[in-house]
């Protein structure tokens, strides 16, 4: 097997970045629950800012699957 | 209310036919860029008519690689590595246009090209004919179950959109809640049989629908804050002198941001139903490896691993087309005077 390095780095890096992504989602969505039961008549507005927020966090792992889906012609 | 009804689902339908009309052109340009993939199609396709109709789009470079897989998929999952020029070996499931390829050797090129296009053009039929029939029968005094449904969604729409901008939101729902049920109905079928989401590719549809979306906010803010208010607020709203002299580097700043919204937009829509359609079928290509390698017949049916994947599916594509039509709500309501550079909302 003549392996490329980038075949150890692309899953290395998605994985990192899922991990990142993991841990501000889980701040995020902490913080978004803790709100909804502090306050729950505001649920709803609570709910679309997290879910906005969660896609920017979200954003980023996607980026890295890209970049991996296109390095991945290179392997 | 009926007339208003009316008009809101005349304008939805208008609003489809441009989105349609806007995956088409950066599916034809994208027809026009690739005019030297064209021939590795060409040569594709052939390779695919020499294995008389068993395996029909197999990609070569995945046969090169893994030429054992072939024969595991061969009755019910064919990994046609489809996915253009995002990774040859990415397995995708097959689709209608995939079988009609194979009954139709000559028109294979233009549908294995076109599929995008032509799949975002039959869920926009699909809606069209749904809201036309529905149009006829609409009533106020005894409303069907239908109508109920669909004003339930579209009501829905509106009070999301309402939280966001406020109340001028009436004007945006047209665009937004179209936006929304196109992209709900284009993720929905990739998790169809034999259906594929148009939505998991960036140069057809969902550039197209970013592209879109900047136009219409550009639009937006130019008419609701005028040529002097739009430059106003790129130059970041400077009020003292300080600020003016900031503001010659705020204003690339803000222009960089704009050009990247609809990007990032773009993005996140295709990876997340790219990946996700990638997943359900790499569960697929699993399950008929496993029956495969156990009975070594090609007539028993794989295991359906992807089953609980497709509940993901499900979640994951309502969530980006929600995900979606609200950070385009919220880009409009950036651009609005009323909430002052929405500190509410945040950037």
């Amino acid at each position: 097997m003549d392996g490329n390095i980038l075949g150890l780095a692309l899953p290395i890096g998605l994985g990192m970045a899922a991990i990142g992504s993991g841990l501000g989602l889980g701040k995020a969505i902490e913080g978004g629950m803790n709100a909804m039961g502090r306050q729950p008549e505001a649920i709803g507005q609570i709910q679309t800012a997290m879910i906005i927020g969660c896609a920017f966090i979200e954003a980023l792992t996607i980026y890295a699957l890209i970049a991996t889906i296109l390095l991945m012609g290179n392997l | 209310m009926p007339e208003m009804s009316r008009n809101k689902l005349a304008t939805f339908a208008l609003v489809f036919g441009a989105l349609f009309f806007a995956a088409g052109i950066a599916g034809a340009q994208h027809d026009g860029h690739g005019h030297d993939q064209g021939t590795a199609h060409t040569e594709q396709v052939q390779d695919a008519d020499g294995h008389a109709g068993q395996n029909q789009a197999e990609d070569h470079a995945e046969e090169a690689l893994a030429g054992h897989q072939h024969d595991m998929d061969a009755h019910e999952a064919h990994g046609d590595g489809h996915g253009e020029e995002h990774g040859g070996s990415m397995p995708h499931l097959p689709n209608l246009l995939v079988f009609m390829a194979g009954w139709f050797p000559d028109a294979a090129h233009f549908l294995h090209e076109w599929t995008n296009p032509i799949y975002a053009f039959i869920v926009v039929i699909l809606v069209s004919i749904f809201f036309i029939n529905l149009r006829s029968s609409l009533s106020a005094r005894k409303p069907s179950r239908t109508q109920m449904a669909t004003e339930l969604v579209l009501g829905g729409l509106y009070g999301l959109f309402q939280q966001i901008i406020g109340p001028t939101a009436r004007r945006y729902t047209p665009y937004l809640g179209s936006l929304f049920l196109f992209i709900l109905l284009n993720n929905l079928f990739g998790l169809v049989p034999l259906g594929h989401a148009a939505t998991s590719a960036f140069n057809t549809t969902t550039f197209a629908l970013g592209a879109l979306t900047f136009f219409v906010v550009q639009g937006i803010a130019l008419k609701e804050n005028g040529i002097g208010g739009y430059l106003h607020h790129m130059a970041g709203s400077p009020k003292t002198g300080m600020d003016w002299g900031f503001s010659i580097l705020l204003f690339p700043l803000h222009l960089l941001g704009e050009l990247i919204k609809p990007i990032s937009l773009a993005l996140r829509l295709f990876g997340n139903i790219f990946g996700e359609d990638t997943l359900v079928a790499t569960m697929v290509l699993l399950g008929a490896g496993i029956t495969y390698g156990l009975t070594g017949s090609d007539f028993v049916p794989g295991i359906p691993l992807q089953f609980p994947f497709y509940f993901l599916g499900l979640l994951s594509s309502t969530i980006q087309a929600l995900v979606f039509t609200l950070l385009a709500t919220v880009y409009i309501a950036l651009w609005l005077p009323h909430g002052d550079h929405g500190e509410e909302h945040g950037h």
